[in-house]
């Protein structure tokens, strides 16, 4: 390897650069948050035998990468269950939270007139819900489908209205001035123009959303993630229950992710506009 | 002829007590193809002068006329350009000057079908105001001058008889500002359109107009009427010579005259 020949010197140069090149990819700050969570582990796992706590209390991740592997079937099946009902009641709250959205946003009398009822309507614990919606629906996915839409749909709403209202009033003048109509200056600039907080907001949707189906599904469900982790802990499957804490975690992380690709995708101008201001 | 006539204009913003009234009895005659400057101490209603205009507001009293017909409400008559160049961010240049094609009632329906002939025009404009080939840019890759270039081209772009413009070079350099006012200048070879210019320089106003008028302190009034007769289109040099001064100075006397009535009087509410 080393005794390269002139002839050949393709073959052989670019394999220490390659290395190099993966080596320096750990050094730079996008690495920051792969070392973060590989130390946030160690240190779990160093405590746990410094300390040489039970594991029905706090288990080492390595006992619970073991039950995960152990689990795996379920651990699957539950997933994908949690995940399903999240992202329908997610999707019922992007196809509301938009109309609603834009119906508060663009009249000032319905945005008075539903801003108290809305905000009373948020500020009610979801977790208070899930029996009335069990009286409803009965006990599966519709309660946690319904409370993942309750919960993920108040800040879509939000935003879109804040988005609409804060198109520049010059803007509407030149284009009420040209006898534009409300849909025309709703399509054309209102509604692209508030798309930057409407995607901003999904990120944050989507996180809530996983907490209402799996609050729903803790309460009252026979399958997903939040069910099998309360039947874990009734059998005191403790290393069970962290790895139905960890799925969750990466299922969020992972929906989080594709939502920032999408926003970057679908409204890049706002973030090159404000690079370009500064 | 005039394009515009307005005859005993008075408006008030919630009433028509003392204190609410913002133009008291405005008499103005334009001609067509004239280029007139309003100019006036801040806060004397300008630019609420420029929405009564565009159709945006309907005075208490008095009536607008704009080609001998009633102003009742916003007609596609007008191109508006502000002191700020917004445009939208996620269109291209191009795209943002052809917006009011878009939405205007009476291009509106043909736009798909004809967009080729009004891309045309748009680069056209572009030309004429020294932007060419940058149609295809996106608002936050143009400098502040070339965006307030490209808001004139979207003024301009359905082809309004008269042209308002509030304040439109007020945010820009110096040189950048004289560069734009070549423009403008340009632009009205090209085309015979009348303007309505609101302006805080004087210099500015008397290069660029046919006619200032001063307008005074809240209550705004029309004070004093001055015809500027050098010839168009004129050099930049023009603003050094003694008559050219002496229309400038009279101008600022004027309007320190009404502010110094106004700071004199104890007017309620008066936020000028």
């Amino acid at each position: 390897m080393t005794t390269s020949t002139p002839s050949t010197p393709a073959t052989t140069t670019p394999r220490p650069s390659r290395l190099r090149h993966w080596l320096g990819w750990f050094r730079r700050e996008e690495a920051m948050s792969f070392w973060i969570i590989i130390g946030f582990f160690v240190i779990w796992e160093a405590v746990c035998h410094l300390f040489s706590l039970p594991v029905y209390f706090l288990p080492p991740p390595s006992a619970i990468a073991q039950a995960a592997v152990e689990f795996q079937r379920a651990l699957m099946i539950n997933s994908i269950q949690t995940l399903w009902t999240t992202m329908a009641g997610f999707g019922f709250a992007v196809v509301f939270g938009l109309i609603l959205g834009v119906a508060v946003g663009g009249s000032r009398r319905l945005y008075r007139g539903l801003y108290p009822l809305m905000v009373g309507f948020n500020s009610i614990p979801k977790v208070a819900l899930v029996p009335i919606l069990v009286l409803w629906f009965g006990i599966g996915s519709v309660p946690a489908i319904i409370t993942a839409f309750l919960i993920s749909f108040f800040p879509i709403v939000v935003n879109v209205a804040t988005g609409l209202a804060t198109t520049e009033p010059e803007m509407d003048d030149i284009l009420r001035a040209l006898g534009a109509s409300k849909l025309d200056r709703l399509l054309k600039v209102g509604l692209p123009g508030a798309m930057p907080h409407f995607f901003g907001s999904l990120k944050v949707a989507i996180t809530l959303a996983f907490v209402g189906s799996v609050v729903s599904e803790t309460v009252a469900a026979n399958s997903g993630l939040g069910h099998m982790m309360l039947m874990a802990q009734a059998n005191f499957e403790v290393p069970l229950v962290f790895a139905g804490l960890l799925a969750l975690a990466i299922e969020g992380v992972l929906m989080y992710a594709l939502f920032v690709v999408i926003e970057k995708r679908m409204t890049g101008w706002a973030f090159r506009a404000q690079s370009a201001q500064q | 002829m005039s394009v515009i006539d307005i005859e005993g204009l008075r408006l008030g913003y919630g009433g028509m007590a003392p204190e609410q009234i913002v133009l008291d009895g405005i008499d103005l005659h334009i001609d067509s193809g004239e280029f007139a400057a309003i100019v006036g101490p801040s806060g004397c209603g300008k630019s609420t002068f420029m929405k009564l205009l565009s159709g945006l507001l309907t005075p208490q009293e008095g009536q607008i006329l704009i080609d001998n017909e009633p102003v009742t409400g916003p007609r596609s008559q007008v191109g508006m350009a502000f002191q700020n160049a917004i445009m939208l961010p996620w269109r291209t240049t191009l795209d943002n000057i052809l917006l009011p094609l878009e939405v205007a009632p009476a291009t509106k329906s043909d736009f798909r079908h004809r967009k080729a002939q009004y891309r045309r025009q748009a680069e056209d404009l572009l030309t004429a105001v020294g932007l060419e080939g940058m149609g295809s840019k996106y608002p936050w890759e143009l400098s502040g001058g070339m965006r307030q270039r490209a808001s004139l081209c979207r003024a301009m772009i359905h082809e309004p008889p008269l042209l308002l413009l509030d304040e439109p070079f007020g945010a820009l350099d110096a040189f950048t500002k004289e560069e734009l006012w070549l423009v403008l200048q340009t632009l009205r070879q090209h085309r015979t359109f009348t303007v309505l210019m609101v302006t805080h320089d004087l210099t500015e106003a008397v290069y660029l107009s046919d006619t200032v008028y001063v307008m005074s302190a809240r209550p705004g009034r029309m004070l004093v009427r001055q015809n500027i007769t050098f010839d168009q289109p004129r050099d930049l040099d023009i603003r050094f010579e003694p008559g050219f001064v002496s229309h400038v100075h009279d101008l600022r006397e004027h309007i320190r005259g009404t502010r110094a009535q106004a700071a004199a009087k104890p007017v309620l509410g008066a936020t000028s």
